[in-house]
């Protein structure tokens, strides 16, 4: 077999062994990335937005509903590589079994990316479902959805494996999700628009990929201006996944392989 | 089941891993022979575990030159890991699964086609008197169960060339007695083993041949009843043994410095 066919055949085979652990414990795993949006959707949606008559023409929910999307894709990316991908390299120890196997670190890294953009996919994927359920959002650029998904699904994987790279211990993990990924959350323009912010602040939102996703999510689900979101915020979150990707498995090679 | 291999399964000449200042081998040289069981010892930290991961191209060397089955692990290592199975010290078992999930997943990784791994599993699992836990999952096995499955799971490619890292190392007598009689076998059958141990016993009686190794660096080699005549010609109250060596060789007897 050519090499670089036997490398994505090995990756996918790594991909695959997380997918047949994630899926025998499938119903647990998906559910809270199906309910926490439902309730983000009543509280703040139905409830609190009912204050909110009118933020740049749209109801509080209708404004809110997309970025949801975006943000479980976050979370599940982060959690997935940052304290996931520690206990599979330190507690486990899978790897050193994968690496028996003609998988080497190149291998593991690379299907670690393929199922973080899958969980993204299947994360944005479910969100948005729930959203048409609730009649908040629109459906022709429905088939963006999964793009997106996988998007910030792997930027933020790689974010999650930069992280692993850098704690001492699994703990440390709550110091990145305090200072990183809660403002991330935060101030990427899910909750209202980001040039309510101050300028330096709109400036660093432009560094996260969130922002973007959520930018992508908004033109999706809200079906406005699509070609131009894409082209502009689209082609930002791909270069930021790309650079994101090199940086972190240039950190995590040394931990697989020295 | 396999031809024996004539001549060397595996040359190492010179080898030398640094891991920053700290010289983890060095200049390390030995050959092993087609169909024999070669031993690995030495006090923790020896570098058995370094040298033994650069074997089977898990990790790099800095310097020498290293031929496992005609191949170069470093760069070689997938062709290379096709024909090896390693026991690592680590059971690294998916807990979630069940024995045979475990063993199909590893099929898999070795390319293994789904039909033919079934029927080598069902095999290599009366082979170890695992049989009946074909389908318990991992997290009900004993740590003896857990051993011996780790070991079969090494065999699912019906390797040339059998790689032990302390494949007995907390086990109860009897786990290990079923253990070294497997080894035995394996090695009439003409599967090349190297086994890294603790215990002199297992080396003496295992063992064709063996290297004691200390600080990075081979002290002797040798037969273990040549090593025994060579070092420790008989002390007066009771016969010698290989541990009297180990202890004469790495400096640990009683009165140098413990």
């Amino acid at each position: 077999m050519p090499d670089i066919r036997e490398f994505w055949v090995l990756s996918l085979r790594v991909a695959y062994r997380h997918w047949a652990i994630y899926k025998k414990d499938f119903f647990s795993n998906i559910l809270p990335s199906v309910v926490d949006p439902a309730l983000f959707i009543v509280v703040f949606g139905y409830w609190l937005g009912s204050y909110v008559t009118d933020i740049r023409g749209k109801t509080y929910l209708t404004f809110m509903a997309p970025g949801l999307a975006a943000t479980t894709v976050l979370f599940t990316a982060f959690f997935e590589s940052s304290y996931g991908f520690y206990v599979r390299l330190n507690f486990e120890n899978i790897f050193k079994a994968l690496l028996t196997t003609p998988i080497g670190p190149n291998e593991i890294l690379c299907g670690e990316f393929i199922w973080v953009g899958l969980k993204g996919v299947m994360m944005a994927t479910g969100v948005a479902v729930v959203l048409l359920a609730f009649r908040v959002v629109h459906f022709e650029y429905f088939w963006l959805v999964p793009i997106m998904g996988a998007l910030v699904g792997v930027a933020c994987g790689a974010i999650g494996l930069l992280a692993t790279s850098v704690v001492k211990n699994i703990n440390q993990f709550q110091t990145v999700y305090a200072l990183l990924i809660s403002p991330m959350f935060f101030v990427s323009g899910v909750f209202y628009p980001v040039d309510q912010m101050p300028v330096p602040l709109q400036m660093l939102c432009w560094l996260s990929p969130l922002f973007h996703g959520v930018r992508l999510s908004q033109s999706i689900m809200w079906a406005e201006d699509v070609g131009m979101t894409w082209a502009i915020n689209g082609t930002c979150l791909l270069v930021m996944t790309w650079v994101l990707v090199w940086w972190a498995q240039k950190k995590m090679r040394p931990k697989l392989y020295s | 089941m396999m031809q024996r291999i004539s001549g060397s399964v595996a040359v190492v000449t010179g080898v030398t891993k640094y891991f920053g200042s700290f010289t983890a081998l060095n200049n390390i040289s030995l050959e092993i022979h087609g169909g024999e069981c070669f031993g690995l010892l030495g006090p923790n930290g020896a570098g058995k575990s370094t040298l033994i991961r650069i074997l089977y191209g898990a990790s790099s060397r800095d310097a020498g030159r290293i031929s496992v089955l005609g191949l170069d692990p470093q760069t070689e290592s997938r062709r290379l890991k096709k024909r090896l199975g390693v026991v690592t010290q680590e059971d690294a078992l998916d807990e979630a699964m069940t024995v045979e999930e475990n063993m199909l997943l590893f099929g898999r990784f070795l390319g293994i086609p789904h039909d033919d791994a079934k029927k080598r599993i069902a095999g290599l699992l009366e082979f170890m008197s695992l049989g009946h836990k074909r389908d318990a999952l991992i997290q009900t096995l004993s740590g003896g169960m857990r051993r011996r499955l780790v070991f079969v799971r090494a065999l699912i490619n019906e390797p040339e060339l059998l790689i032990l890292d302390e494949p007995t190392t907390g086990l109860d007598p009897a786990v290990r007695q079923l253990i070294w009689g497997k080894i035995r076998e394996l090695r009439h059958k003409g599967t090349s083993i190297i086994l890294t141990t603790h215990y002199m016993d297992e080396a003496e009686v295992l063992c064709d041949r063996l290297v004691i190794m200390d600080s990075g660096a081979v002290k002797v080699q040798g037969a273990p009843k040549e090593l025994i005549r060579q070092y420790c010609p008989g002390f007066v109250m009771r016969p010698s043994s290989l541990e009297d060596v180990f202890l004469h060789v790495t400096g640990k007897e009683l009165g140098h410095d413990a």
